[in-house]
């Protein structure tokens, strides 16, 4: 964009030092150095990139196959011990091993379920906010304002209803069923923003639509839906996890926290807690940090909090 | 006023439609025959045909749609699928365990979540409100049925206290129903008091913040006066909006719960038939009476408004 002064050198692309100048970079420094005062968010981030690292290299830690059974007497349900760190289960398979692997399915079902959240959700509320109108007071919004009616886990569970539980299902319905989250989210912004001077004047420069919302509102839209993907993430583990654990999820003998949970809890009265103890301390230790790191990046990035502590 | 009424009953309303269209189209579009599951592995083409004719298959959507709407509306919600009995009857005998956690899940939350909530807000930064904060965030990340499990080792097995499942209803046995009531109502609580905590908090930071509650103080007002009537009056408004939000994270986690103590109520049958039936007209009826439920707390939380902020007993609606 020109001015209709004198024309501006375009500032380097690869250049550090421009880097420093750029408004959205200072901003970002801004943030982290707030986020970095917040110790339950640090220490969660880095349980975070643990779990990341766990689940990226899962075959070379596991210590047995997950699948792998050994159904004696001697080889099933064992406390811990230093074959076995976190015990065997029913089938005699090395429960850590299991766990490890279960961090894998967790990763992948956060990730894309909220790829397909963002993908569906950001769009819709952009689109809700800019053209307004009918569009938006009709239809976009009265969905999504059935949609979050309805508790997420009972919606869920009628999807699997119809279509059967299996992990592919899981993610979609999840992400589905979180868009309207991130439509609202959004629109509320492209809402707040819309008569910004900088929309006018791209306006009446004659930018198209789709041109104005891209480039003028999306980048508005990005931090706060970044906190939110966080705080999601921990919902979106949470209800996976019950999910499983109710049968309507991963089936097994696919290793979801959920299920293994399931499966122990099943013997547990007879047979002791072992089995169940790994995957729960997973669920927990990763529902955990994402929320602590939501938490952090959100006081971090609402300047009205910023001065409350 | 009454304006404002008419338009909350009636945007539930489209809202409770639109979801039973939703659900009934979800349950009758999506792939998977009905009449495989009643038919069995014997079943012939012939004897599936029959199936499908005595449930009405063939006939068009709108039809068995507006059927269903116009039968439920009185009452009748028809036939399970599976063992063809009446899905009124077991509605009523599945809903007294659910509407009791529900009720006394809520007001565990209310109980414990305001108040602490308020005083987790009174000295923002301090260690309390640090630690208030922290177990919020804990207690917020740990699943139902973990909970459930927990309670069940401590409280069941480790200190021999309570039953660790199963259902006395309140009319066979007052002492016991609540004895078995108290783990599920407990591991139930714990998420939804956290969320309801920190908006009580959180409304609560930004009211002792105006300049009203400084010129409350300042008229030399006692400060439970201050913070109780000028400040949690005006902070109720958004703790009371997430209601709606929490009887739909009870029935969740009563969902999740009934299966941990094996309560025999709706979240259990709507498992049953959604896990091993995939029984699509238990399913849809169960559905539409979780939106009912949670569509109705909504509209009272709208209702409510007037009486919490009198911007809106004027008639400015501005939120």
């Amino acid at each position: 964009m020109s001015d209709g002064t004198a024309p501006q050198a375009a500032p380097p692309l690869l250049s550090l030092s421009g880097l420093a100048e750029r408004p959205w970079y200072r901003a970002l420094r801004a943030i982290l150095r707030v986020y970095v005062r917040n110790r339950p968010a640090v220490v969660g981030a880095v349980i975070l990139i643990g779990f990341g690292i766990v689940a990226a290299l899962a075959p070379l830690l596991a210590p047995a196959d997950p699948l792998q059974t050994e159904q004696t007497r001697e080889a099933v349900f064992n406390s811990p011990s230093w074959d076995h760190l976190a015990g065997t289960d029913r089938l005699g398979r090395d429960v850590l091993s299991r766990a490890i692997f279960g961090t894998r399915i967790a990763w992948q079902i956060v990730i894309v379920a909220i790829g397909i959240a963002v993908g569906l959700g950001v769009p819709l509320g952009l689109l809700a906010g800019y053209v307004g109108g009918k569009l938006d007071e009709l239809v976009i919004m009265r969905v999504v304002d059935a949609v979050m009616a309805m508790p997420g886990l009972i919606l869920i569970l009628a999807v699997v209803g119809a279509t059967g539980p299996s992990l592919t299902n899981t993610m979609i319905i999840i992400g589905v069923v979180w868009a309207p989250g991130y439509a609202r989210l959004t629109r509320g912004i492209v809402l707040s923003i819309k008569q910004e001077v900088y929309i006018d004047a791209a306006r009446a420069i004659g930018a198209p639509p789709a041109r104005i919302m891209r480039r003028h509102m999306l980048p508005n839209v990005i931090a706060p839906v970044m906190v939110l993907a966080s705080l999601s993430a921990a919902g979106i583990i949470l209800t996976e996890a019950g999910l499983s654990f109710i049968g309507a999820g991963v089936q097994p003998p696919t290793p979801a926290w959920g299920g293994m949970v399931a499966e122990g809890y099943r013997t547990m009265l007879t047979r002791g807690a072992w089995p169940l103890v790994a995957p729960a301390l997973g669920i927990i230790l990763l529902v955990m940090s994402f929320n602590f790191v939501g938490d952090g990046m959100r006081d971090a990035m609402d300047p009205r909090l910023r001065n409350v502590r | 006023m009454s304006r404002y009424i008419a338009t909350r009953i009636l945007s539930s309303l489209v809202i409770l439609w639109i979801v039973s269209l939703v659900s009934f189209l979800l349950m009758n579009l999506l792939p998977g025959d009905p009449s495989f599951g009643i038919g069995g592995i014997e079943s012939t083409p012939e004897s599936l045909a029959a199936i499908r004719e005595r449930l009405h298959l063939n006939d068009p959507l709108m039809e068995r749609y507006f059927r269903w709407l116009f039968n439920a509306l009185q009452g009748d919600l028809g036939l399970s699928l599976i063992n063809q009995v009446s899905i009124t009857d077991q509605f009523a005998r599945r809903l007294p365990a659910t509407i009791e956690l529900g009720v006394l899940s809520l007001l565990v939350v209310v109980m414990v979540a305001i108040p602490v909530g308020v005083l987790a807000a009174l000295r923002p930064g301090s260690k309390r409100e640090v630690t208030a904060s922290t177990t919020m965030i804990v207690g917020n990340s740990v699943p139902e049925f973990l909970t459930g499990i927990a309670l069940i080792l401590l409280l069941g097995l480790e200190l021999d206290l309570l039953p660790v499942g199963g259902y006395v209803s309140i009319g066979e046995d007052p002492i016991e129903n609540l004895k078995r009531m108290a783990m599920p109502v407990l591991a139930i609580s714990l998420t939804a008091t956290t969320l309801l905590m920190r908006q009580t908090r959180s409304a609560m930071i930004n009211v002792l913040n105006d300049d009203y509650i400084r010129t409350a103080r300042a008229k030399g007002l006692r400060e439970r006066t201050v913070i109780i009537r000028h400040g949690l009056r005006n902070a109720m408004i958004p703790v009371v909006t997430i209601f709606g939000f929490q009887v739909g994270l009870i029935f969740s986690g009563a969902v999740i719960t009934e299966n941990v103590f094996a309560i025999p109520g709706m979240g259990r049958w709507f498992v049953e038939s959604v896990v091993i039936n995939q029984d699509f007209a238990i399913i849809q009826n169960v559905v539409m009476f979780f939106a009912v439920a949670v569509v109705f707390v909504n509209l009272l939380v709208d209702l409510s408004y007037p009486l919490l902020d009198p911007r809106i007993r004027a008639g400015r609606e501005t939120a």
